[in-house]
Formats: structure tokens, C-alpha cells, sequence
């Protein structure tokens, strides 16, 4: 029933997208001559890829030109969208709040209140805005093999700061983000630092693969999780905050970028974000055929 | 916070790194020597050796280098993630500069020297051994001198693959935005390479130094 809705909305969405079109306001970023368009951002794993690839049929269904800009950093798509070379990407709450904005997460916060001062603040600091939730999170978590877990005797990211001599694996930004490993550390009395390998993000579950780790920091909702078997650590001291993803757009964006902000809010749990994902990552689909067929499911 | 004062901060870490990137420097550059010396010599003997190894040397040079490191991860063996993958591809970007100086200094050795060894009866190995090589030695040191420069740059590639060195500092920077963690990649980097360029050099000076002396 609640698909149904959704997929009128969504449908209502395209063929109001005329309507939007007529309506065109001052262009951002993507005010190209020779009609409306907008330039879109994405991170570079597989998620974010897919996504992008779904928004960018999402905004061609509205009538824009798309520009697409993936496989870039967080913070150069930060730095880009604030400085109006970009109209549009989808962003994670706690990537917002921590690395971004510098705020403190206390344990305790909910995601409504991540949420709530995330958008505030996109608003204060850079003249942003966010669209309402999508509807699934992809968190920060600390996974480790089951046989690793049993031996060292592991269930919490507690139990991993009072043990030594095992060999760590994350991308580049965890070593540096404000939510990243020495705020962990500290935040968890780690005795000492681990061995590490540092990868592109997209690559840590290809080592855990290959046994070349023991331990993964990675996306919750990467597909390899439930693949290899990992056991997810709590974060029983609360130091990862939540990490609900929205779309971050500038004003000044055509408004079918702020339209689809809206259409997007809920139109995705984590489990039909984790099963796209695995499509990818897993069985080696490619990320615009899983976007093509998605995007028949939400406008179908 | 300042650059010194980011710099004061990590300095430990980034003498780690700078260690991991001169220990993947030096296995790198001294593998590629061993091989390419012995090869390009072979070459010299047996002409028809030069062609397919050079060719392979030379299609593996336009290889860009993320792409190679790429491409070995997936292999058994020699593959994976790590710093083996890394000096793997590192020998094999050594290559190229290495055997094409030894071939190239070994055949520009002056014919008439050549002549005037055969006329004391050397045979070949003698020939190759105390004039060809001694009389190279300049040019194949500017082909090891180049392999371990260009070697010390692609090191920080070689982070993308997990290899670490001074290229996690910089793909770090990247990620973040961050100027500070390039240059702390970046500057030891450069020092590296000039300093081993230089050392080169002075141990090139030298050898050349000892072959000019007349033997009793």
C-alpha cells in the first residue's frame, strides 16, 4: 500500500515536471545556456554511484540537463556545493555534523536532532538546504570475521580497545575525520594504535576478502558485510553518531533539484539501499543498470 | 593551528611513513637493478633478445600507474593489496630506463677500445666485464639514477593500494581538503628524491673514480 503511494507521488512528480519547467527560477550552478540543468554530485563507492545515477534519471525525467560529477571526496564535494559548483549530492547526517561542521556528538542525541541542527546549520554556515530524510542510514561500524570475534573474545568496540596485535583496515578520510579513528581512540581509551592499512574507502572489504586484516571500518550498508561474514562491533560508548543520508541542494538550484529533495524523502529504507548496494558489490552488476531498474520501480 | 605546528604534532608519523617509502624505494630500485643490469647485458650478446624485452619494458611504462596497481590486485602470487603489489609494480616501471642505459652505454663503447681488446685475446666475458661495463658505467648509472627518482614519486601512488609511505599523508590531504597533510606527503617526498638522486650520483663519481685508476 505504502509503495503504491510512493510510487504515485513519484509518478505525479514527473508529469508535474513541466509545470516545474515553465517555472524555471534563476539557475545555480547548472544555469547552462540552452535551457535548464544542474550539476550533480557523488561520492566514490558504489552506493553513492548508484544514487547518482538514479538522481540524474530523476532529473532528466524533470526536463534538466544533468551534469554528473562522481567518484569525488566528501569534502571536495563540500567545498564544491558551497561554492555553487554544484547544485546537488546526497550527503550523511553524522558526515555533516562531525567532519564537516565540527560539532560534538553526545551520546544520547538522536537522529531527528542530527538531522534537525544539520539542516540549520547547512542554512547558518553555507546557505544550503536539505531535503527531508531518504530514509536509510549508512553508518560507520567496526566489523570483524566471526572466528576473529570468537577468539579474541569481541562484541563491543569496548572489547577491541583493550586488546593489541591485530591489523586494521579503513579508508583514507577515517584516519583524519573529526569522527574518525583518533576521536575513537580517545573516546575509547584504546591502549594502543593499531597496525593499520589505509585504502580508498571502497576497498577495505576487498582486503578483509583476501584475509589481510582482521579488522574493517566500514559502510553499514555495504553489501560484503553479510557476504564474508563480518560481525558488527557496538559501538556500546556511543561515539559514531547516526548517519541518515538526505540531499544537500543550494537554493538557487532549478527547482525540480528541490522538488526532488522532497520526492526523495522515505523513498528508500536500508534494506532496499543494502540489497541495491550488494547488487553492485556483490554480484558485479553495473551501477547505472541497478539505477535504471530502480528508477522503473519508484516512477514505474 | 600552523603548518610547523601541524608539523610538530605528527612528526613521528610522518618519519614512519618516510621510512615505509624509502624501505618500498630501496627493495624496488635494488630488484629492478638486479633484473634489468643482467638483462640489458644480455641483450648486448644476444641482439635478438631486444626487441621483445624492450618492447615489454616499454608497453609496460604507458601502463599509467594507478591503473597497473590495479590491475595486480586481483592476481594470485604476486598480487593483493599491500606493499608487495607495490614493489612489484615498481620493478616493473624500473625497468624501462635501466636496461635501455645499459644497452645503449654498453654499445657506445668506442669500437676501436673493442678492437684493441680482442687484438690482447680477451674473450667475450672479459671484454664485457673489464671494458664494455666499466666504460657504461656512467650511462647505466643515469638509468638507475633516473628508476630511483621516478621510483620515489610513484611510492606515493603506491598508497592507493594500501603500500603506505608518504602517499597515505597525501591521499589523506586529498580526501580532506587538507593542505597541510599534502605537503607533509609532499615535501619529504621531493627531499627524498633529491637526496637519492644526489647519493647516486656521489656513488657514481666514485666508481668512476676507482675505474680510472691504472691498474697495476
Amino acid at each position: 500500500m505504502k509503495e503504491t503511494m510512493r510510487r504515485r507521488r513519484f509518478l505525479a512528480g514527473t508529469i508535474g515536471a513541466p509545470a516545474a519547467f515553465l517555472a524555471s527560477g534563476p539557475g545555480g550552478a547548472g544555469c547552462a545556456p540552452g535551457g535548464p540543468s544542474a550539476v550533480l554530485g557523488a561520492k566514490t563507492y558504489s552506493e553513492q554511484i548508484i544514487l547518482g545515477e538514479l538522481l540524474a534519471r530523476l532529473l532528466r525525467a524533470s526536463g534538466l540537463a544533468v551534469t554528473e560529477r562522481f567518484q569525488m571526496q566528501t569534502f571536495v564535494l563540500h567545498s564544491a556545493i558551497a561554492n555553487g559548483d554544484l547544485d546537488c549530492y546526497i550527503e550523511y547526517t553524522g558526515t555533516s555534523y562531525s567532519a564537516i561542521m565540527h560539532e560534538t556528538f553526545v551520546a544520547g542525541q538522536t537522529a531527528e536532532e542530527i538531522y534537525e541542527r544539520v539542516k540549520e546549520l547547512y542554512r547558518e554556515r553555507f546557505d544550503l538546504r536539505l531535503g527531508p530524510p531518504i530514509g536509510f542510514a549508512n553508518d560507520y561500524v567496526i566489523a570483524v570475521p566471526r572466528d576473529f570475534a570468537r577468539e579474541r573474545n569481541l562484541r563491543t568496540i569496548s572489547d577491541l580497545a583493550r586488546i593489541s596485535d591485530y591489523l586494521f583496515v579503513a579508508g583514507y578520510p577515517f584516519f583524519e575525520r573529526a569522527d574518525g579513528l583518533r576521536g575513537m581512540m580517545d573516546h575509547y581509551g584504546f591502549t594502543e594504535m593499531p597496525e593499520s592499512i589505509e585504502v580508498e574507502v571502497d576497498m577495505v572489504f576487498q582486503v578483509m576478502e583476501a584475509g589481510q586484516a582482521d579488522v574493517a571500518v566500514g559502510n553499514s550498508t555495504d553489501g560484503r558485510i553479510a557476504k564474508l561474514d563480518l560481525l558488527v562491533l557496538e559501538d556500546d560508548l556511543g561515539w559514531f553518531p547516526p548517519y541518515e543520508s538526505a540531499l544537500v541542494y543550494r537554493p538557487d538550484a532549478h527547482p525540480a533539484v528541490a522538488d526532488l529533495a522532497e520526492r526523495l524523502g522515505g523513498a528508500i529504507s536500508t534494506e532496499t539501499m543494502r540489497s541495491l548496494n550488494r547488487r553492485v558489490d556483490v554480484d558485479g552488476e553495473q551501477p547505472a543498470d541497478v539505477a535504471a531498474e530502480f528508477f522503473e520501480t519508484l516512477v514505474g | 593551528m600552523s603548518f610547523l605546528e601541524f608539523l610538530a604534532g605528527r612528526w613521528t608519523e610522518i618519519l614512519g611513513l618516510t621510512l615505509e617509502h624509502v624501505v618500498l624505494v630501496v627493495i624496488s630500485t635494488v630488484a629492478g637493478v638486479l633484473i634489468a643490469v643482467p638483462l640489458g647485458l644480455a641483450i648486448t650478446r644476444i641482439p635478438a633478445l631486444g626487441r621483445p624485452v624492450l618492447g615489454f619494458a616499454g608497453v609496460i611504462q604507458t601502463v599509467p600507474s594507478l591503473a597497473l596497481f590495479g590491475l595486480l590486485i586481483p592476481l594470485p602470487f604476486i598480487g593483493g593489496i599491500g606493499s608487495r603489489t607495490a614493489i612489484i609494480a615498481l620493478v616493473l616501471y624500473a625497468l624501462l630506463p635501466i636496461l635501455r642505459n645499459t644497452v645503449t652505454g654498453v654499445r657506445q663503447v668506442d669500437p676501436a677500445i673493442l678492437d684493441a681488446a680482442n687484438g690482447m685475446g680477451m674473450t667475450d666475458w672479459q671484454r664485457l666485464t673489464l671494458v664494455e661495463v666499466p666504460l657504461a658505467l656512467p650511462s647505466i648509472f643515469s638509468g638507475i639514477r633516473i628508476a630511483t627518482v621516478v621510483g620515489v614519486g610513484l611510492v606515493t601512488i603506491a598508497a592507493a593500494v594500501g603500500a603506505g609511505g608518504l602517499g597515505s599523508l597525501i591521499f589523506r590531504g586529498l580526501a580532506m581538503l587538507d593542505s597541510r597533510l599534502l605537503f607533509a606527503g609532499a615535501i619529504p617526498s621531493a627531499i627524498l628524491a633529491l637526496l637519492a638522486d644526489a647519493g647516486l650520483a656521489m656513488l657514481e663519481a666514485r666508481l668512476v673514480a676507482s675505474r680510472g685508476a691504472p691498474t697495476p
